[in-house]
């Protein structure tokens, strides 16, 4: 599905990839993990086309496309989602109207009609449900005046109802209690099947006792310097980056 | 526009000082000339519309004499002088230095030196802020002393350098005309305080203009506190020029006059620079301040921040005007302004025009303005824990107005100006 | 949001960007270019007007010649040439005056059709009446019949001028003295027609009352005139819409609106303004100089201006509100959005004089390309308001670095129980907002027209449903060609 080779990448005329590899497979669950500064970040905007994240080398390939060339609404439409670490408030746009527009903005890419407003309706519905989100928050702006674990659901809500072929979840558990954690894990595997992929970004590996993984990578200083099964996840945890041999960069 | 030149007083005046500082006799007929062609702002030119000087057309300002009665300017002295700064102080009575009473800076990379002592050596300083206005050049005309103060780079100034300007009883119907300018170099530190004191009953117009220049990393910090006396006409200009990293705090504390208008005109010539321009204006009966700022950011990457507070008891009147112009390609600015004005009791007149003028979008600009009364909810608070109305309404009050006072980093010029301002608080019918 | 994607598909069914941008080919009769007392003669005897009429039109005209163009806008033109204008343009086809719809010129209707107000689907549909105003005559007035039976007036100015009188004397300049500015004074000379509307007692009107504003004939300048009288404990929501076809030359439009409000009563002013602003280059478009103003005679009477200013290529307008009545309310709403080379100067003026008056100012600039926007607004309390409230807020949205958004506020307080509040805030959109819509699929241009869109929903929420649609759609159209 995924297929990055060599991937340097630069902000700010800054080099924070250098040489990355990743190959993800339909169905897979992958979770990167890595001390602050590593870059990890930087690989989601990168992914998902963000301003600012110049490519200077290497390529990423999605389902044999070449994502490099297009424009994040295009890698939207191509089935790519990203799960924001910090989701972003936009004012008087309620959740239903950019929802609605966002999915039938995708359906127009991939050649299809707009959704019925009653279908949609009912989609949401459902979705909302399923995550536990209060109906009423629909009608709100896009998280306006959210909590931190309202904010992480509602993009939980939005992956639900996008149904993306690939969701990069760059730290969605970060700053939540037990239930939203417990929320945004229930979301994920919900999205979880043969055709679905996940690329999950987690500093803690709290998030993998509700989401278990088929591989762990850890990211340093730009690569990938180790892949493993979940059990690296909890040797992590247990001895910290240092004990494995793995240098943070940034302090 | 009217021109208000019909008064002749004005070309009487200019004839009176003109000889008085040889060497500039080209520059001041040069400003007189310029004046006469544009004359005095009308009530219709929009920067002067909640000040009108209708008056100077009939009322005629003789240049003031130089001296004064000993004891009075004494008392004026004690008053205005902090003495628990122990820098020096320069002293100006009626518009003329006085070398008793000052104690001149003797540091080292302080030059300090007076437009009366060597008239030619200031040539080049009168023409800074030339043709901005044509007050100024008024001022320039017919002005009679001045200083200049010139810190070297890298300097820091230890104490702050206390300036007190005068007026005698004996100006009734005189005009003191000054002039100002201070340059700090290159990565210079300096604070400098100047007291505007006059005599309580005559009338006499006070006009000074200033300019000031902070090279690169420079830091100024520059309060004013106008005390002067109840029928007095009050005017400044103080221009600054803010270089890059270098930092301008004003704080600014009109309490006297009959009439007063301070202007501020602030620009940015380097990026990374900070503008702080903080004030209080205090007003009953007969008073009008009038407050403009202007804060030009032509640089990308510069912040300004603009906090005044005002308080008018019956018959005040304010107005504040603030301009904040961000030209094209000023980039990452960050201009931030705040305007409140307390009403106290009726026959109160509070005028605000907080402006922003923007042509770059990669900004953050936001002004506020409130007029309003002594929050009620607020009052019925202080009162239902035993204070009587006007223990709590002035209480409320100095809370108000001391915001402006917190960023003061000189703790004894703050207690001074909550001294002046609390001072003013308790004068009978304050409250 | 169908919204946008109406105005996307608007966009590609057009090759130029002014949806509006055709001319009706209709014969007209005109009046000589240019403005003399003959020429405001001829346009009085052309209405027929009473003697009263004539009088009060010429000496308008008379203070006009003494008076000055207004230069403090924040808005730059060259010079009007008020001797290069015709003054009176009537459709040919109005001479005998259409006596129903079925006598308009059938090309007119065709017009009306294409701005999408076809008056027999109105009819049908109901809901809306409509008076319109084509370049000067008013060619038809639906509904009238049946909002006669509710005592309610709705009718052009002219008729008015003829079969309500006493009216029209009573409450015309009443808001608006002839000689409140320089384009009032030129309006009450040359205005032409416009509309007129009263509300009796106790009557809430039954249907939102519309008039679609239209300039057509080349060169030809449009002074219309509305009146709304609203009487005690009466109720009446008005829309304006306004268009006008493309054209090279600048045209000149100054109108005037007059609103009363008596005790208990509410006026509600809705304007979508969509005339044409000029190509890109900035070449030709409309020079809207407005005076649009509401007197809040009566005690706890209400005037509420809601504006979607998208068109003109210099718009000069400043809807306002005397709060004369005790517990009078004021409301001005206002979504301005300039591109390429437009200029907005606009805003509101609050004057309170009653007690317990209160006032609300909501204003949303957008500025993309070159354009430049400003509100300029005053907020008066005089002595008398005890209790007067105010609450302004001005927020201010660039697109691109070659436009300007300026705030002009004016705080004049003289009453020491008066609470008056002001805030204004400019920035752009951010990078973050952007990536995050077009992550979820939004083309760019999408993503900005809908983070426009929710940066006015305060000021959209207060138009009528039908107008909010129209207005979502035309702020996605002015600002194609804002982005990338």
């Amino acid at each position: 599905m995924l297929k990055i080779e060599n991937l340097h990448a630069t902000v700010g005329g800054k080099e924070i990839l250098k040489g990355l590899n990743l190959t993800i497979n339909d169905g897979e669950i992958h979770a990167i993990m890595g001390p602050n500064g590593a870059g990890k970040s930087t690989l989601s905007y990168v992914i998902c086309g963000r301003e600012g994240y110049e490519v200077t080398a290497g390529s990423v390939f999605f389902n044999g496309r070449d994502l490099l060339d297009m424009s994040p609404d295009e890698r939207a439409g191509e089935g790519i989602f990203l799960g924001f670490q910090y989701p972003v408030e936009i004012p008087g746009v309620s959740n239903m109207n950019f929802l609605r527009t966002a999915l039938n903005s995708q359906r127009h890419y991939r050649g299809q009609n707009d959704m019925t407003a009653v279908d949609f309706l009912k989609l949401v519905r459902a979705k909302a449900k399923e995550l536990d989100m209060d109906p009423e928050m629909l009608k709100r702006p896009v998280n306006v005046g959210f909590s931190g674990g309202e904010k992480k659901r509602n993009e939980m809500v939005q992956m639900a109802v996008l149904d993306p072929c690939l969701a990069v979840l760059d730290e969605t558990d970060s700053g939540l209690d037990i239930d939203a954690l417990k929320i945004v894990a229930k979301g994920i595997n919900r999205l979880r099947n043969a055709d679905k992929s996940i690329l999950m970004i987690t500093h803690y590996q709290r998030l993998l006792d509700y989401v278990v993984p088929d591989f762990v990578h850890v990211l340093a200083d730009g690569k990938i310097v180790k892949t493993g099964d979940r059990t690296l996840a909890l040797q992590l945890e247990e001895k910290g980056y240092a004990g494995l041999d793995i240098a943070g960069n940034a302090a | 526009m009217k021109l208000y030149l019909d008064n002749p007083q004005i070309e009487t005046d200019f004839e009176a000082v003109k000889a008085s500082l040889p060497g500039l006799a080209d520059l001041r007929r040069q400003a007189m000339a310029r004046f006469t062609q544009s004359g005095i702002p009308g009530p219709k030119v929009e920067e002067w519309k909640y000040t009108n000087l209708g008056f100077l057309a009939r009322e005629n300002y003789l240049p003031a004499g130089k001296s004064g009665r000993q004891a009075e300017i004494r008392q004026f002295f004690d008053q205005a002088h902090i003495k628990d700064i122990p820098g020096p102080v320069v002293v100006f009575i009626n518009g003329y230095f006085n070398a008793d009473l000052s104690s001149l800076p003797e540091e080292d990379g302080v030059d300090f030196s007076v437009l009366s002592h060597n008239p030619g050596n200031f040539h080049q300083s009168l023409q800074a802020s030339e043709g901005s206005s044509s007050l100024n050049d008024l001022n320039r005309a017919l002005v009679t002393d001045g200083y200049r103060l010139d810190i070297a780079p890298d300097v820091d100034v230890e104490h702050a350098v206390q300036i007190i300007h005068i007026a005698t009883s004996g100006t009734e119907m005189a005009s003191l005309r000054t002039r100002g300018q201070v340059k700090l170099g290159r990565g210079a530190k300096a604070a400098i305080i100047e007291t505007f004191i006059g005599a309580e009953e005559a009338r006499y117009w006070f006009h000074m203009i200033s300019d000031m220049v902070l090279e690169s990393g420079a830091c100024a910090s520059f309060g004013q506190f106008q005390l002067q006396g109840r029928n007095a006409i009050h005017m400044t200009e103080l221009h600054t020029e803010v270089s890059d990293h270098a930092t301008f705090n004003h704080v600014n504390l009109q309490l006297g006059a009959e009439i007063s208008r301070t202007e501020l005109i602030n620009s940015f010539t380097g990026e990374y620079a900070s503008i702080n321009l903080s004030g209080a204006y205090l007003g009953r009966a007969r008073q009008s301040h009038d407050i403009f700022t202007r804060i030009n950011h032509d640089r990308p990457n510069c912040k300004s921040r603009q906090l005044f507070r005002g308080v008018l008891d019956k018959g005040g009147k304010s107005a504040f005007q603030g301009k904040v112009v961000v030209a094209r390609d000023a980039r990452k600015t960050n201009a931030d302004q705040s305007d409140k004005t307390l009403l106290l009791d009726r026959g109160a007149v509070a005028n605000a025009k907080p402006e922003l003028l923007i042509y770059a979008d990669d900004v953050k600009c936001s002004h506020g303005a409130t007029v309003g009364e002594v929050d009620p909810d607020q009052l019925f608070y202080l009162r239902s824990r035993g204070l009587d109305e006007d223990a709590a309404k002035g209480l409320l009050v100095e809370a108000f107005v001391s915001e402006v006072f917190d960023d003061l980093e000189n703790e004894r010029v703050a207690e001074k100006f909550r001294q002046y301002a609390a001072g003013w608080l308790r004068k009978e019918g304050a409250l | 949001m169908v919204a946008m994607e109406e105005a996307r598909n608007a966009v590609n069914e057009i090759s130029d960007k002014y949806k509006y941008g055709f001319v009706t080919d209709i014969e007209t009769e005109k009046a000589p270019k240019g403005l003399n007392e003959d020429v405001i003669r001829f346009i009085s005897a052309k209405k027929s007007e009473p003697d009263w009429l004539l009088d009060w039109r010429l000496k308008a005209y008379r203070k006009w010649l003494t008076m000055e163009e207004p230069t403090w806008a924040m808005v730059d033109y060259p010079e009007i040439d008020f001797q290069d204008i015709y003054y009176y343009s009537a459709p040919k086809s109005a001479e005998d005056g259409p006596k129903s719809l079925d006598e308009v010129d059938p090309e007119l209707l065709e017009t009306y059709e294409k701005l999408g107000i076809s008056l027999k689907e109105q009819e049908v549909l109901a809901g809306v009446a409509v008076d319109i105003v084509f370049d000067s005559v008013s060619v038809a007035t639906t509904f009238r019949a049946k909002l006669k039976e509710a005592g309610i007036i709705f009718c052009s100015i002219s008729e008015a001028a003829h079969d309500y009188p006493e009216l029209m004397q009573k409450y015309m300049g009443s808001v608006v003295p002839v000689a409140d500015n320089f384009y009032s004074a030129l309006n009450s000379a040359v205005f032409t027609d416009g509309t007129f509307v009263y509300i009796p007692k106790g009557v809430r009107c039954p249907m939102e009352l519309s008039t679609y504003f239209r300039i057509n004939e080349a060169g030809s300048g449009q002074f219309e005139r509305t009146l709304i009288i609203a009487d005690e404990g009466s109720y009446v929501s008005y829309l304006e819409g306004c268009t006008a076809p493309q054209r090279d030359e600048n045209q000149l439009h100054a109108a005037v609106v007059e609103l009363i409000t008596h005790d208990d009563a509410e006026i509600k002013y809705s304007t979508v303004q969509n005339w044409y602003p000029g190509d890109r280059n900035g070449l030709g478009g409309i020079y809207n100089f407005v005076t649009k103003r509401g007197a809040c005679r009566g005690k706890n009477s209400k005037i509420s201006w809601t504006q979607v200013e998208t068109g003109s290529a210099i718009t000069w307008k400043y809807p306002s509100c005397l709060l004369i009545g005790d517990n009078s309310v004021g409301e001005f709403y206002s979504v301005t959005l300039t591109n390429n080379y437009q200029q907005a100067d606009t805003g509101t003026k609050m004057i309170h004089i009653g007690q317990n008056t209160s006032s609300t100012i909501i204003s949303k600039g957008i500025s993309a390309g070159k354009s430049e926007a400003t509100y300029r607004g005053l907020v008066r309390v005089m002595a008398g308001a005890d209790n007067a409230r105010n609450f302004t807020q001005c927020d201010s949205l660039l697109i691109g670095d070659r436009c300007g958004a300026h705030t002009v506020p004016y705080i004049e307080a003289r009453n020491p129980t008066a609470q008056v509040e002001h805030e204004a805030t400019t920035s752009k959109i951010s990078d973050e907002q952007l990536f995050y819509c077009q992550q979820r699929g939004l083309s760019a241009e999408d993503s900005v027209a809908m983070i426009v869109n929710g940066f006015c929903k305060d000021v959209m929420q207060h138009l009528p449903m039908e107008f909010a649609v129209e207005a979502q759609k035309l702020l996605g159209i002015n600002l194609e060609g804002s982005v990338g």
